[in-house]
């Protein structure tokens, strides 16, 4: 798993290493059952405050990403049914947003799901 | 006999710091020049050429001559102080030229912006700490340093059985021509303790040495410079070097005290005692010479070695986090341990207060040392 961590950008840290643990997930980069790296260990590895690796882990661990195993730590579970609910809610809204900036700019229905699917295929591709 | 040893341990000394002073570039991590961070295209550039000329003729014309003197200093007066300040002060001076090239090249990074160029991104790979494959797990694991925990407990096993052999008073102390010059009586809990220092001596050895290979191997890797590819290759090969340079010091060192433990447990002769202390002085000199030689053949993190892999350059400036271009200082930072920015090995993080202690404790020991040999006049 290789996460880029950006400290310029706008984008929370914390929220950075979550986005990139769901984007790896996806991308098969780590898989089911694998342990993440250890509180302490990432946040070395970045530089950044333990608290900011924890809160990060949390999240994810609310979401279903991971669960914490006393043995192992953070592992790969994705049990996301418990999140569901807020995340149909969540994508409603923000694709809402994006698609009306689409629309201002001009950008058609047919290019967004090319782009779409683009995306799935790196998503696939490990299989 | 003893000034001997000393003259020969300041000179070994002064060549090694010496000369990887000299070669300080050579001996420093990926993309580091004089304790700068600078971009791969501008490492070979001109400018960076003269400075690094001028900085061998400033090094030559100014330490050459303090560490002939220093050397002169512990040969005309057979003192344990006077070696131990010189020892302490050679390396105070020999990192003193790169500090005063480490402000020119700073200052000249600032004038050509090249502090701006790169992203300020952080790179990680977990799989350099925690390696799917499991080919790809490097050095010598925990295990294979308890395996040596064997010649220890032979060592105490056979102490016990020769128990009744061994004199009332044995030499616990030899000087350099091989004469016991310090006896300790055996009965008692207190003869006890004396008889099986040796081998208790190897036991926190042994897992001293295991616990600095397991940092070692799991410690902070330097992403900032260089592509991923070519980092994790060389990290590989240079934590496998490391691993086996520990286990073969430590085991040399095993075997020397089971030597002495032997000595005293059959009463060898002077004439023995001295040709194994030769002989081990010999073989472990051998070993840093090796050590060194591959140090500067390799490079630090292993960057000396060429891989040829296409990837995506990494430069992230992080001259902040290093005062003077030599000491790590990043409170936000919860490692101790991270990989030296100039010479091979590891440093520690000062901005944590147990790498500030680790920093503190020797130069206060050594501080203290020089203090109690100067009263006692040794």
């Amino acid at each position: 798993m290789i996460l880029r961590i950006d400290f310029d950008s706008e984008t929370p840290i914390y929220v950075q290493i979550k986005n990139q643990v769901i984007e790896c997930i996806a991308k098969c980069e780590i898989e089911i059952g694998e342990e993440l790296p250890s509180v302490r260990a990432l946040a070395e590895d970045i530089g950044v405050n333990m608290h900011t690796v924890n809160k990060a882990y949390n999240m994810l661990k609310d979401e279903g990403y991971i669960k914490i195993d006393r043995r192992k730590g953070a592992v790969v579970s994705l049990n996301l049914n418990q999140s569901m609910e807020k995340f149909r809610e969540d994508l409603n809204e923000n694709l809402y947003f994006y698609m009306a900036q689409c629309f201002n700019r001009n950008i058609n229905k047919e290019d967004v799901k090319d782009f779409i699917d683009k995306i799935f295929i790196d998503f696939k591709k490990e299989e | 006999m003893d000034t001997i040893i000393s003259c020969v341990l300041m000179l070994f000394l002064s060549l090694i710091l010496y000369f990887s002073g000299l070669y300080v570039n050579k001996f420093s991590n990926n993309g580091i020049v004089f304790g700068v961070r600078v971009p791969k295209e501008y490492e070979r550039c001109e400018e960076i050429k003269i400075l690094e000329k001028k900085y061998k003729k400033a090094y030559i014309m100014s330490i050459l001559p303090c560490t002939i003197l220093l050397n002169f200093i512990v040969f005309i007066i057979p003192k344990l102080y006077i070696f131990l300040i010189a020892t302490f002060l050679l390396l105070v001076l020999v990192n003193i030229p790169v500090i005063i090239y480490w402000k020119k090249l700073s200052e000249l990074k600032k004038e050509k912006k090249w502090g701006k160029l790169g992203k300020n991104v952080v790179v990680v790979d977990t799989s350099i700490r925690k390696p799917k494959n499991n080919e790809d797990i490097v050095g010598i694991k925990n295990k294979h340093f308890l395996l040596i925990i064997i010649v220890p407990i032979i060592n105490i096993i056979l102490t016990s059985i020769y128990y009744k052999n061994i004199p009332e008073k044995f030499p616990i102390h030899f000087n350099s021509s091989g004469v016991a010059d310090g006896f300790a009586s055996k009965s008692g809990l207190l003869g006890l303790i004396n008889l099986m220092m040796l081998p208790l001596m190897e036991i926190i050895m042994i897992l001293f040495f295991m616990t600095i290979n397991k940092f070692a191997i799991n410690g902070k890797v330097d992403i900032n410079s260089g592509t991923l590819s070519e980092i994790k290759e060389q990290r590989k090969i240079f934590k496998v070097y490391n691993s086996f340079f520990l286990y073969s010091i430590l085991i040399e060192i095993v075997i020397l005290f089971s030597l002495i433990q032997f000595s005293i447990i059959y009463s060898w002769s002077s004439n023995t005692i001295k040709l194994i202390s030769i002989i081990s002085l010999i073989i472990i000199l051998f070993t840093v010479i090796v050590i060194t030689i591959l140090g500067y053949k390799i490079g630090q993190g292993g960057k000396n070695i060429k891989i040829n892999k296409l990837d995506e350059e990494i430069y992230r400036d992080d001259d902040k986090n290093w005062i003077l271009g030599n000491f790590y200082y990043n409170r936000n930072d919860p490692s101790i341990f991270v990989e030296k920015r100039i010479g091979i090995g590891w440093d520690v993080n000062l901005g944590n207060p147990i790498g500030m202690f680790i920093m503190i404790l020797p130069i206060i020991l050594i501080i203290a040392t020089i203090i109690y040999f100067f009263v006692k006049g040794i």
